[in-house]
């Protein structure tokens, strides 16, 4: 039952995914991210993280996306017109390569057994687990992002801030 | 370091002072922006080199720790390569507010989120060399980069600043993508993120795999980018030039030497898989030193010519790094090996003062004759004449282009020396040739500035801005670089015990 789930959660995810690179409308692939996000966080749920597979759908397919939404509306989500489209399959291809030999390598990893030099010690996602680990081993990650959100806010404002009151 | 490491946070407050300094400092200033009205902000420059200052102090002050000491639980190195680097960056940091400063006042127009963001560019740049986890690795390299791409966009008015901080910001999105996906793979692999696990797992790691070769290559996709490695080189001539030159001195010296000494660890971290890219590795490095010396020559803009030459330079830092990598195949035993690897690393390390200093000096020119943030020094036609109209900073100028050329008594020749010699002692002899050739090639443009100074008589528009601090700076650089030109081997001794004493 569990591997059933895993692979429909994680099939349905990666559809998605290439729904959200092959929509022309960037509300569409939007919409199309929210869904690659809940199946994401049902796949989380399987890997025994409920808290992170809450947090997924709270924070990314939550607030996140609806504020791509809106930034998207605001702009009002330009269309690919179908030419562009069409002129570019020849890059389109080139940009597929790349990731297509990392998914080649990397499921021929999977397949050949590896799990066993994967060291990480599975615990529980719990949030009391995630906690421990974010004030403990990982306590400069962890006040390092704020910092790093700090700088996103700050340069958010000052570059969006208009010229009011220059000489 | 086996599993977490319980976090004794008391005990590491020394130790971490710089940082905390900085991100504490950083927070102060923008709250002292915050509360005090009018246009003026002469205090909040003077605050920010307060902070810089208390940051250095803090790491004089900082105790001396044992071999192979880390912090927060193998998050962050307290060796005296992050101790090197600390020093080095809240100096590039200082350096580049003194000219922000001196621009902002020929305006009469202050750029508030300077200050601030100054700082915690210069956090994430120490971070980046201090890190020693996948982890902080990622995050020093984001706070670096995020402070960065706002300061290059966000000069008032000016189309060329925001188109030059919007491609930056997307290319560098792409670069950190690539970053992020091989931290993973590594992670995958090792199953722990701190850089010691990381190494045992690689050495256990049997030679067939493909994933280890993949994420090294990823991580060096990424450092590469923000060294400006060709082929990863494409922003910078726009970047460097379209970001205010007080900007770019920041970029061209601070985020460079920052993302070297990552590379530096990663490439130490990673011997084996590294050894696999070495031939792709060197075939880079000998197209990023041709292609920015080549694409210089013909450039009439300074900003851009430094901007093509410091593609050139991170093409003879990269020479010094596969001499490093080199070591472990050709040499004898493993004292000599070791020896070669330690001279090289030194070398790259002198290189990288030696660098920030003449660059940094360059930009300083541009910054105190630039009439206004508008009106930059930027035409090299605009130099004519200066060798009458202002003799001394006429001649720092030329102290620094001499020193870029790498034309004694300067310490550009020595740092290009060390480099040499080091690359030829780990036996790649042809790369040093090359690397030779290089350096007389880019003679020719460096040179061309001192002769447009020196004998062709002013005529149409020329540059005539004046700061009073940024000429001072410049003098008391180029000092620095005819200093080191003439007495380097103390300083060589100690780069090179610095890097010896390296850990990860």
């Amino acid at each position: 039952m569990e591997t059933f789930l895993f692979y429909l959660c994680g099939g349905l995810m990666l559809g998605a995914a290439a729904m959200t690179v092959a929509s022309r409308s960037a509300v569409a692939a939007a919409v199309w991210l929210v869904f690659s996000f809940v199946c994401a966080a049902g796949v989380f749920a399987l890997l025994a993280a409920p808290f992170l597979a809450i947090l997924q759908i709270l924070i990314y397919a939550g607030a996140i996306m609806v504020l791509f939404l809106f930034v998207i509306m605001m702009l009002q989500g330009p269309v690919l017109p179908a030419e562009v489209a069409g002129r570019t399959v020849g890059r389109k291809a080139l940009l597929a390569l790349p990731a297509a030999a990392i998914a080649v390598i990397l499921i021929s990893w999977a397949a050949r057994g590896r799990e066993a030099s994967f060291g990480a010690t599975p615990v529980t996602g719990t949030a009391a687990a995630v906690a421990e680990l974010l004030l403990n081993r990982y306590l400069l990650a962890f006040e390092l992002i704020s910092i790093v959100l700090l700088v996103a806010i700050v340069g958010a404002m000052s570059l969006g801030r208009n010229e009011e009151g220059q000489p | 370091m086996n599993g977490p490491t319980p976090v004794t946070l008391g005990a590491e407050l020394p130790v971490l002072a710089p940082y905390l300094v900085l991100a504490v400092g950083g927070l102060a200033v923008m709250l002292v922006d915050a509360f005090s009205g009018g246009r003026r902000r002469d205090h909040l420059s003077l605050l920010t080199l307060l902070v810089l200052l208390g940051a250095a102090a803090a790491q004089g002050a900082a105790p001396a720790e044992p071999r192979g000491a880390t912090l927060l639980g193998g998050m962050l190195a307290a060796d005296r390569f992050s101790r090197f680097f600390n020093l080095l960056t809240v100096t590039i940091a200082m350096l580049t507010t003194v000219y922000a400063t001196s621009m902002f006042e020929r305006d009469g127009r202050y750029r508030a989120d300077f200050y601030p963001l100054t700082l915690f560019a210069a956090l994430g740049m120490m971070l980046l060399a201090a890190a020693t986890d996948l982890l902080s690795l990622f995050l020093a390299v984001e706070t670096m980069s995020l402070a960065v791409y706002v300061l290059v966009a966000g000069e008032r008015g000016s189309l060329r600043s925001s188109e030059a901080g919007f491609k930056y910001l997307i290319l560098g999105a792409f670069a950190s993508a690539f970053l992020l996906m091989g931290l993973a793979l590594l992670y995958g692999q090792a199953g722990a993120t701190d850089y010691a696990s990381v190494h045992r797992a690689v050495q256990a790691a049997p030679d067939g795999g493909i994933l280890l070769p993949l994420a090294c290559g990823l991580v060096l996709v990424a450092l590469g980018f923000k060294v400006a490695m060709v082929p990863f080189h494409m922003w910078t001539p726009d970047v460097y030039d379209g970001a205010p030159a007080y900007v770019t001195g920041l970029m061209a010296t601070g985020v460079k030497a920052a993302a070297f000494a990552a590379l530096l660890r990663v490439v130490w971290l990673l011997p084996p898989i590294a050894e696999a890219w070495f031939p792709l590795l060197a075939v880079l490095t000998v197209l990023t030193m041709t292609y920015g010396n080549l694409v210089a020559l013909s450039q009439n803009g300074l900003k851009r010519m430094l901007a093509y030459s410091s593609i050139a330079h991170a093409g003879y830092l990269l020479l010094g790094v596969l001499a490093v990598l080199n070591t472990g195949r050709d040499s004898a035993t493993a004292v000599q090996a070791a020896a070669v690897r330690d001279a090289a690393g030194g070398a790259i390390l002198f290189y990288l003062v030696v660098y920030a200093l003449m660059n940094l000096g360059a930009f300083g020119v541009v910054a105190c004759l630039s009439r206004s943030r508008r009106e930059e020094a930027d035409a090299i036609d605009g130099y004519a004449g200066l060798s009458r109209r202002r003799p001394f900073v006429a001649a720092t100028l030329a102290v620094f282009m001499f020193s870029l050329a790498g034309i004694p008594p300067t310490a550009g020749f020595v740092g290009k020396f060390y480099i040499f010699d080091a690359v030829v002692k780990a036996g790649l002899v042809p790369l040093a040739v090359w690397g030779v050739i290089n350096s007389l090639l880019s003679a020719y443009y460096y040179l061309r500035v001192i002769v447009v100074m020196y004998m062709k008589p002013a005529e149409g528009e020329v540059h005539d801005g004046h700061s009073w601090e940024a000429a001072f700076t410049c003098g008391v650089l180029a000092l620095l670089v005819l200093l080191l030109g003439v007495v380097p081997g103390s300083f060589y001794a100690l780069a090179a015990h610095t890097y010896r004493q390296m850990i990860f």
